[in-house]
C-alpha cells in the first residue's frame, strides 16, 4: 500500500531514470570518441532509430497486455523484401510500402490467431513465425545478396530522404508517437492492455474480450514491423533476408529498459520511446567507438539482462 | 482430493500421448517410405539416425525445463560458442589459437557452457528474470562470444586431429559416437525422469509450482540444476558438431532453439508445463528429422523447411489437444456411467 505522495515520488522516478540512462550513455560515448556528440548529425540518429521504434511501441502495449512478439525481427526482413521486390517491378515506393504493411498486418492476424484462438503460448507461437516467415524471406530473396538491384530511385527515400530539410523518418516518427500514446492513454484498447496483462481472468470477467484485443495488438505490430522494415531496408538501400536477426532484442531492450514489465499489467510507451533512443545510441556509440560487431551481440545481452535487473532493483527501492 | 489417483491418471494420460506419437512415428516412417523409395536404404537411415543425435542431446534437458514450465532460448548460441571455445582452446599457437591438449580444450569449453547455463539459472531464479528474457540475453552473450573466438568466420586451421574424433568416430557400419553419446544421454535421463526423486519433482514445479513449494521441493535449486544441465549438453553438442564439421564455427546451432521446441511439442510436451516425456522429445526429433530428410532427397531448398516445421508444429498442438481432449470425454463419459 502506496500513500499518494509514495506513488507520486515512484512515478517521477520511474518515468525519470531512462532518460538518465540515455545522458549516461552519451556522456560515456563522448568520453570514449568525442567526436560522438558531434559526429552522428541528429538526422542519422532518426534514421537509426525510426525502426527500432516503430515496432517497440505497439511491442510495448502488446507486453502490457503479457504477451510477446517474437517475430518482429522476420516480419522486418520479410517486409523490406517484398518492398524492394514490388520496387524492382517498378511499383512506386509509397505503394510499396502499403503493400508491406497489409501482408505485415496479415501475419500479426496470424500471430493473434495462434496466440488467441489457438491458445499457442505467444513464446512460441511467435518463435515459430520467427522462422517461417525467415524461411520465406529467404525463399523470394534465393541466392541475391544483396538484393537491391534497379529499383526505382525513390526506394531511398522513406529511409534517407529528406523533406524542408527533416529525414521523412521523421514523420514516421512522430505519426507513430502521437498514434500509440493516443492508444495507451485514451483508447478502450489501451486501457485494457493494462488490465488483461494485471490480471487476464479478472479482466475476462469483468467482460473485456481479451482474446479478440490482444488478437488486434498482434495484427498492429504486425503491421507497424512490417513499416519499420520498409523505413530500415530502404534506409540501407538493401533488402536481406537475414537482416531482422537480433531485432527482437533490441525491440525487447528498448521495451524492458523503460521499465515495462514483462509479467505485463506495466508499462509506458512514452517511455519505451527512451528505450528505443537508448538502444540506438548504444549502436551507433558502439560503432563509432570501433567495437567490432561480433561484441555488440555481448553487449546488447548483458545489458538487456542489466536492464531487467536495473528496474526490479528500482521497483524495489521505490515501493519500500 | 485424492492424491493416488491423480498421480495415476496422469501417468495413463501421458503414456497414451507418447503412444499416439510413436503410433505418428511409424505412419511417418511408412508414408515416407512409399513415397521416396530413396527414404529406406540403409545409406539414408543411417543419415537419418546419425544426424538427429546431436538435436536429441540438447533437447533432453530443455524437455525437462518445459516441463517445470521454463524455457531455454539460449541452447543455440552456447552450441556455436561451445564449438568455437574448445576449437580454439586446442589450436596451435602460431595459427591463433590457445595451443592447450584437446582433453584440457574439451572440459574448459563444457565449463564455459556450463556457466552460462549457471548464469540463466542465477537470473531466472535468483533475480527473478522471466526465462525466455534471461535466455533471450544469454543467447546473444553465447553468440557473440562464439563470433568473438572465431573473428566471425571459423577456428580451422592447426586444430588436432584428435578434435575430429568425437564426431566422426564410426563403429561398424552403421552407429557413429555421436550416437551412442545420445543414447547413453537419453538413458541416463529417462532413468531421472522416471526412477528418482529429482524427476518427480519436475513434474510436481510444472503441475503447480507453489504447491510444490509447499510441499518442501526446493524449487529454485531443481531448476538451477536443470539450467546448468542443458548449458553443459549444449556445449557438448557444439563439440559433437565443430568435430563433424572439423571447424570451430561461429554461426552452427542457429535455429536449434526452434528445432528443439518442435521436436518437444512434438514428442507431447505441453506448453503451460506439467505434462511431458524424454521419449516424447526422441520420438519428437525423429518425426521432424524423418520429415526433413524426405524434404532432401526431394531436393527442396533448405528454406522450405521452417515453414514445413511451422505447419507440423501447430498441427502437432492441434492434434495433441484433439487426442487429449477426446481422452477428457472419454474419460467423463466412464465417470458419469
Amino acid at each position: 500500500m502506496h500513500s499518494i505522495q509514495g506513488q507520486s515520488w515512484r512515478s517521477v522516478v520511474k518515468n525519470v531514470y531512462v532518460f538518465g540512462i540515455l545522458a549516461i550513455f552519451f556522456i560515456v560515448f563522448t568520453a570514449i570518441n568525442p567526436k560522438f556528440i558531434a559526429g552522428p548529425s541528429l538526422s542519422f540518429i532518426i534514421q537509426t532509430v525510426a525502426p527500432l521504434l516503430v515496432v517497440s511501441l505497439p511491442a510495448t502495449l502488446l507486453m502490457i497486455s503479457g504477451n510477446i512478439d517474437l517475430s518482429v525481427g522476420s516480419i522486418l526482413a520479410f517486409s523490406g523484401v517484398i518492398m524492394a521486390t514490388l520496387s524492382k517491378g517498378g511499383m512506386a515506393a509509397w505503394e510499396a510500402v502499403l503493400i508491406a504493411a497489409v501482408l505485415g498486418l496479415g501475419v500479426g492476424w496470424i500471430n493473434g490467431l495462434l496466440v488467441s484462438h489457438l491458445k499457442i503460448t505467444s513464446v512460441i507461437a511467435t518463435l515459430v513465425m520467427n522462422y517461417v516467415l525467415l524461411g520465406v524471406a529467404k525463399i523470394l530473396t534465393g541466392d541475391t545478396i544483396p538484393y537491391v538491384k534497379g529499383v526505382q530511385s525513390d526506394f531511398n527515400v522513406i529511409g534517407r530522404g529528406k523533406v524542408g530539410g527533416l529525414p521523412v523518418a521523421t514523420f514516421f516518427i512522430l505519426a507513430a508517437i502521437i498514434i500509440f500514446i493516443v492508444l495507451q492513454k485514451k483508447s478502450v484498447l489501451g486501457k485494457y492492455s493494462f488490465a488483461i496483462g494485471g490480471n487476464r481472468d479478472a479482466s475476462i470477467l469483468s467482460g473485456i474480450n481479451a482474446g479478440r484485443l490482444v488478437w488486434l495488438l498482434y495484427v498492429i505490430t504486425g503491421a507497424a514491423a512490417a513499416v519499420g522494415g520498409c523505413l530500415s531496408a530502404s534506409k540501407m538501400g538493401v533488402a536481406d533476408a537475414t537482416s531482422g536477426a537480433g531485432f527482437e532484442l533490441d525491440v525487447i531492450i528498448a521495451i524492458l529498459i523503460g521499465g515495462t514489465s514483462f509479467a505485463g499489467g506495466e508499462g509506458s510507451v512514452i517511455r519505451s520511446i527512451v528505450g528505443a533512443f537508448i538502444v540506438s545510441v548504444l549502436t551507433i556509440g558502439l560503432n563509432m567507438a570501433g567495437v567490432e560487431s561480433f561484441y555488440q551481440y555481448v553487449v546488447k545481452g548483458a545489458v538487456l539482462i542489466a536492464a531487467v535487473y536495473l528496474d526490479k532493483i528500482i521497483k524495489e527501492k521505490v515501493s519500500t | 482430493m485424492d492424491g493416488n489417483k491423480k498421480k495415476g491418471l496422469q501417468l495413463s494420460e501421458q503414456g497414451r500421448l507418447t503412444l499416439w506419437m510413436f503410433g505418428l512415428l511409424i505412419i511417418v516412417l511408412i508414408v515416407l517410405a512409399i513415397v521416396q523409395p530413396a527414404f529406406l536404404t540403409q545409406g539414408n537411415l543411417r543419415n537419418v539416425v546419425n544426424q538427429n543425435a546431436v538435436l536429441v542431446i540438447v533437447s533432453m534437458s530443455v524437455t525437462m525445463l518445459m516441463i517445470t514450465g521454463n524455457f531455454d532460448l539460449s541452447i543455440g548460441g552456447i552450441i556455436g560458442m561451445g564449438g568455437v571455445l574448445c576449437a580454439w582452446f586446442c589450436q596451435s599457437v602460431p595459427q591463433g589459437g590457445a595451443g592447450l591438449p584437446y582433453g584440457v580444450a574439451f572440459v574448459l569449453s563444457l565449463l564455459a557452457c556450463t556457466g552460462i547455463g549457471w548464469l540463466n539459472g542465477f537470473l531466472t531464479m535468483r533475480l527473478g528474470v522471466a526465462s525466455v528474457i534471461a535466455t533471450l540475453g544469454t543467447m546473444s552473450i553465447a553468440r557473440g562470444i562464439a563470433y568473438i573466438g572465431a573473428s566471425g568466420s571459423m577456428v580451422e586451421l592447426g586444430v588436432p586431429d584428435v578434435f575430429k574424433v568425437v564426431g566422426r568416430q564410426e563403429f561398424g557400419s552403421f552407429l557413429t559416437l555421436p550416437f551412442v553419446i545420445m543414447v547413453i544421454i537419453v538413458i541416463a535421463f529417462f532413468f531421472v525422469e522416471t526412477k528418482t526423486v529429482f524427476g518427480q519433482k519436475i513434474y510436481l514445479i510444472g503441475a503447480n509450482i507453489k504447491a510444490a513449494q509447499l510441499s518442501g521441493v526446493k524449487v529454485r535449486k531443481q531448476i538451477n540444476t536443470l539450467f546448468i544441465l542443458s548449458g553443459l549438453l549444449s556445449g557438448l553438442a557444439g563439440i559433437i558438431l565443430a568435430s563433424k564439421l572439423g571447424a570451430g564455427d561461429c554461426k552452427v546451432g542457429l535455429e536449434y532453439e526452434f528445432n528443439a521446441v518442435v521436436a518437444i511439442i512434438l514428442g507431447g510436451t505441453s506448453i503451460a508445463g506439467g505434462r511431458g516425456t524424454v521419449i516424447g522429445t526422441v520420438i519428437g526429433v525423429f518425426i521432424i528429422g524423418m520429415i526433413s530428410n524426405t524434404l532432401n532427397l526431394f531436393g527442396a531448398s533448405t528454406e522450405w523447411q521452417p515453414i514445413v516445421k511451422g505447419l507440423v508444429i501447430v498441427g502437432a498442438i492441434l492434434f495433441q489437444r484433439f487426442a487429449m481432449g477426446f481422452g477428457d470425454r472419454h474419460k467423463l463419459r466412464l465417470e458419469a456411467a
